[in-house]
């Protein structure tokens, strides 16, 4: 029987708010900024840990950073009202733990897909927090012509919340699947299918399903938001984005910021991004770009050869 | 190849999602490998059951959920009473006040019959004796009667216990399946069209190119398929049939339920709350949760000015 056991790198759990978790890496760190992951609240943060192989966290770590990051757990009916302000509020809280706990006044937040909007929307909002901005496949721009995004366009995500109360992790995964039904059902299952005598094959490809189908449900109401606010009125791009009153303008952000983008990402294709890195104001910005996919950016052997040798040492440079 | 047998068990502790579709791709290349021992034998191919079978294994993933919406729904609506209810209980109603004449008229001809026979031919010591059976015999006649009726009225009045929002919601569910039904087939029509349309596009250019061996051909096939479906999912007319299933599966899936709520929160004796009852109590606790977060805050913020 084949056993699967994500997160390769030992953590505490530093606070917990019935829902959301904030995760502290075991470690020694030699440097002083320490770095916040903020995952998407569409599946499951050991992406970044997924194994010891292509663990981004145990990069960090060995670089001598000290790691910390956020869970957005597994949301039940009664979390369906949290909102986008919400999430922002506990990325806030997490930060003043974390500063609180290594006694700086900055740190590094480093946000991955819809965490990377929830990074951006933070920073433009609290930069006095923020030392450095580490986004990888960010959905910013959501003015684009991917699948993905053209059906969100075409969703009532109203009524998808007033019906099932959240968003369901298996109408999430049905609908990520249709994307691309023959490549993502057929190829590559097909390609598992010539490879099982290939068993790093064989545990990468079933490590990387595991995470796939392990889809947490979005609350109704940050999907009704998300799919109204960003991909409906592309609000944050248009600087109509507001939290508690106060208008986020991502062309004030002016820290040091790396945007990773991959390529061949057909949920965040690199147009979602690369407006938002013209349009800030930081004059220490780096735009990485991958060949890979959305997952394959952080996953691939190939992507911790190059492209996270590099990101790692652009992140140790601001850190010290 | 490999039997489904051997990988189901080999591959135990993975995702079942990964299991089943890993399955219907094995059934997938069996059938494809026929395919390509005919293409390789010199035989004109054609689009056939074994090209529809490919359809289905890549297929059921998506059509296996609105397909039990759908027979879920012919389940449901056994539970629910036909149109024509009301009209049998009026018709039991007549029939039931009809016999309730009879057993009067019965009872008024004994009471006669009795008369006479107190009159003319029963002795004095017995007339009493008479006189409380029949009255018994009337009352039991009476109270039965009056019994029967009246359930059989309530039963032709049940509908009026009903709000007016119950039969706008049983009126809006049904209406949302039925366009659900209609645009599910429509959408599963699309997706068949684009397959079978690229399947007969590969094979007519088969003329043109030849291939190395099996998994050439696949990949070939699979390619022109997946180009199809590239355009196909991006097009007005999906587009438009995707967000109005989705709207009217949601929809039915709301209106049903409101439906069943309308009826057991109208119900005093109704010993469960119900979904929207619930939600009402989730959404006041995270207003307050919000509202003890901020105070939390400000208190701490507090703690820090007094601490300097």
């Amino acid at each position: 029987m084949m056993q699967i056991r994500p997160w390769s790198c030992e953590y505490e759990i530093v606070h917990e708010d019935w829902l959301f978790k904030l995760l502290h890496f075991r470690s020694k760190p030699k440097l002083k900024t320490p770095v916040l992951m903020c995952y998407a609240f569409i599946n499951r943060p050991y992406i970044l840990d997924l194994h010891a192989r292509v663990s981004v966290v145990r990069r960090l770590l060995d670089a001598g950073l000290d790691v910390w990051m956020i869970d957005w757990g597994y949301p039940k009916r009664a979390d369906r009202y949290l909102t986008i302000e919400d999430y922002i509020d506990y990325i806030d809280f997490c930060i003043d733990e974390v500063r609180e706990h290594c006694g700086i006044d900055k740190i590094t937040l480093h946000g991955y897909c819809l965490g990377a909007t929830l990074s951006v929307i933070y920073t433009a909002l609290n930069q006095e927090k923020i030392r450095n901005l580490v986004i990888q496949a960010p959905p910013v721009n959501f003015e684009t012509d991917n699948t993905l995004a053209v059906w969100a366009k075409h969703i009532d995500p109203e009524k998808i919340s007033r019906a099932l109360g959240n968003a369901s992790g298996d109408l999430l995964n049905l609908a990520f699947l249709l994307v691309d039904p023959v490549r993502l059902i057929v190829g590559k299952y097909q390609s598992l299918l010539d490879n099982l005598e290939n068993e790093k094959f064989v545990e990468n490809f079933f490590y990387m399903d595991h995470w796939i189908f392990d889809s947490p449900a979005i609350p109704g109401k940050l999907y009704e938001e998300y799919i109204t606010r960003w991909y409906h009125r592309n609000e944050i791009m248009r600087g109509e984005f507001e939290v508690k009153g106060r208008k986020v303008d991502i062309r004030k952000i002016n820290v040091p910021t790396l945007v990773i983008v991959a390529e061949r990402d057909h949920i965040t294709p690199p147009e979602a991004a690369i407006p938002f890195f013209n349009a800030i104001a930081s004059r220490d910005k780096k735009l990485l770009v991958s060949e890979k996919g959305h997952i394959g950016l952080t996953v691939s052997s190939s992507s911790h050869r190059k492209l996270w040798v590099d990101a790692v040492r652009w992140i140790v440079e601001r850190s010290g | 190849m490999i039997s489904r047998e051997t990988l189901a068990k080999r591959f135990e502790g993975v995702p079942k999602e990964s299991i089943e579709i890993l399955l219907r791709n094995v059934r997938i290349r069996e059938v494809l490998e026929n395919v390509w021992k005919r293409y390789r034998a010199g035989m004109k191919l054609e689009y056939d059951s074994g090209f529809d079978r490919v359809f289905e294994e890549v297929f059921r993933l998506f059509f296996r959920p609105l397909e039990l919406a759908i027979s879920g729904m012919k389940k449901v609506r056994l539970f629910l009473p036909p149109p024509d209810v009301g009209k049998l209980y009026d018709i039991q109603l007549e029939m039931v006040e009809g016999y309730k004449d009879l057993s009067e008229s019965l009872a008024l001809h004994l009471e006669l019959t009795v008369d006479m026979l107190k009159k003319y031919a029963v002795p004095e010591g017995v007339k009493n004796l008479i006189d409380a059976v029949m009255k018994s015999y009337i009352d039991t006649l009476n109270e039965l009667s009056l019994f029967e009726i009246r359930d059989i009225e309530i039963g032709s009045e049940a509908l009026f216990a009903f709000t007016g929002r119950t039969f706008e919601y049983l009126r809006n569910f049904l209406k949302n399946w039925n366009e659900f039904v209609d645009l599910y087939y429509e959408f599963r029509t699309m997706m068949k069209d684009t397959y079978r349309g690229a399947v007969e596009e590969f094979i007519r250019n088969l003329e043109f190119v030849e291939f190395e061996n099996f998994q050439e051909f696949m990949n070939a096939l699979f390619d022109v398929i997946a180009a199809k479906f590239d355009e196909l999912l991006k097009s007005e007319g999906y587009l438009d049939v995707q967000a109005r299933m989705v709207g009217s599966l949601m929809d039915y899936f709301y209106y049903y339920r409101r439906f069943c709520e309308e009826i057991l929160e109208n119900n005093p004796a109704n010993p469960v709350a119900t979904v929207s009852q619930i939600d009402e109590a989730y959404r006041r606790i995270t207003d307050l949760r919000r509202k003890i977060a901020e105070l939390e805050r400000r208190v701490a913020e507090l703690e820090r000015r007094v601490s300097g």
